[in-house]
């Protein structure tokens, strides 16, 4: 099973398969592997996003996303960042932590309208993962990483603030909401 | 061959500047800022023996080589400069460590940067707006 294989995996409990190859040859989606997550209640009342994927031997294809701004541009981003090699960066980096990956999605899961802007991915360096966004008010970022979970930041002209998404503060929660809206 | 404790003698890495190479896919537009700046984790510790990898401008001065020999066989990266004052204010260490490229005269002003990446680093160093770029750009 190639790294596509298994980020697909670890991302179909997040939404609803709608369309499967009658030519896979395997069970692609064991429960074993499966990630779990729980959404959060503000977001309860939204749809999940259906995600349909078509597999033909060893290629699989997200074939479409509903429900959700961001969930299809942001897996379209993670998947390739699985396929970095050591020292992706030229100083060293780690591969990226397939662990990162799912730990992202899930509290992007948790964090995001489903009408919020897909942000820009990438690796991080130390094999985590980051998610920003920026308008002309603000600067917000989710980083996903081993060593220091995961860390919702922003910063604009007069504030910064740092910490575990659950603990952020109003104008912080104010400014995830802003970016459902444009 | 190089002497190593001639090319380190009086060297102070808080007056130094360095350099970190930043590939493409690490860069974008920040409409906050207003202008391109490199995502906030490409200042992680990624050196094999730990810490941040750079390079010192001042020890390349002293190899006779210039910031842009850095970018010879990387022509799509920049490099990005790094106050030594700035990072050693953020509580960072900066010890001069051979590469592991013997073949490029370049690493012997190799640098680990030690020390934890807190947010409040990371967001000064991608606030930072000195670059090197190859010749291409």
């Amino acid at each position: 099973m190639n790294a596509l294989q298994e980020a697909v995996q670890s991302a179909a409990p997040l939404s609803t398969v709608t369309s499967r190859s009658p030519h896979d040859g395997h069970d692609l989606f064991q429960p074993s592997v499966a990630m779990t997550v729980k959404r959060h209640p503000r977001w309860a009342s939204e749809p999940e996003p259906q995600i349909t994927v078509r597999v033909s031997g060893d290629q699989v294809r997200i074939a479409g996303i509903q429900g959700s701004r961001w969930f299809g541009p942001v897996i379209a981003a993670l998947l390739p960042l699985l396929d970095l090699p050591h020292n992706w960066n030229t100083h060293g980096a780690e591969p990226v932590e397939q662990a990162s990956l799912s730990g992202a999605l899930g509290a992007l899961m948790n964090l995001l309208h489903p009408d919020t802007r897909p942000p820009r991915t990438f690796a991080a360096a130390n094999g985590g993962v980051n998610f920003e966004w920026s308008t002309t008010q603000f600067a917000l970022e989710l980083s996903v990483d081993r060593d220091s979970g995961v860390v919702l930041s922003y910063s604009d002209d007069e504030r910064e603030w740092d910490g575990p998404p659950g603990h952020a503060p109003a104008f912080v929660e104010d400014a995830l909401k802003q970016l459902a809206l444009g | 061959m190089i002497d190593r404790l001639a090319l380190l003698a009086g060297w102070e890495p808080e007056t130094d500047t360095f350099f970190r190479r930043i590939g493409p896919n690490d860069l974008h537009f920040d409409e906050h800022l207003g202008r391109t700046r490199p995502q906030t984790g490409c200042f992680c510790d990624d050196s094999i023996e730990g810490g941040m990898s750079a390079y010192s401008s001042e020890l390349l001065v002293r190899l006779g080589r210039s910031p842009a020999a850095l970018l010879r066989r990387y022509p799509e990266h920049c490099l990005l400069a790094m106050p030594g004052a700035l990072l050693v204010t953020k509580g960072q260490i900066i010890e001069a460590v051979p590469g592991d490229d013997s073949l490029d005269d370049c690493n012997h002003a190799h640098v680990n940067i030690l020390g934890p990446k807190s947010k409040t680093l990371q967001k000064a160093l991608r606030r930072l707006d000195f670059y090197v770029l190859p010749s291409k750009h």
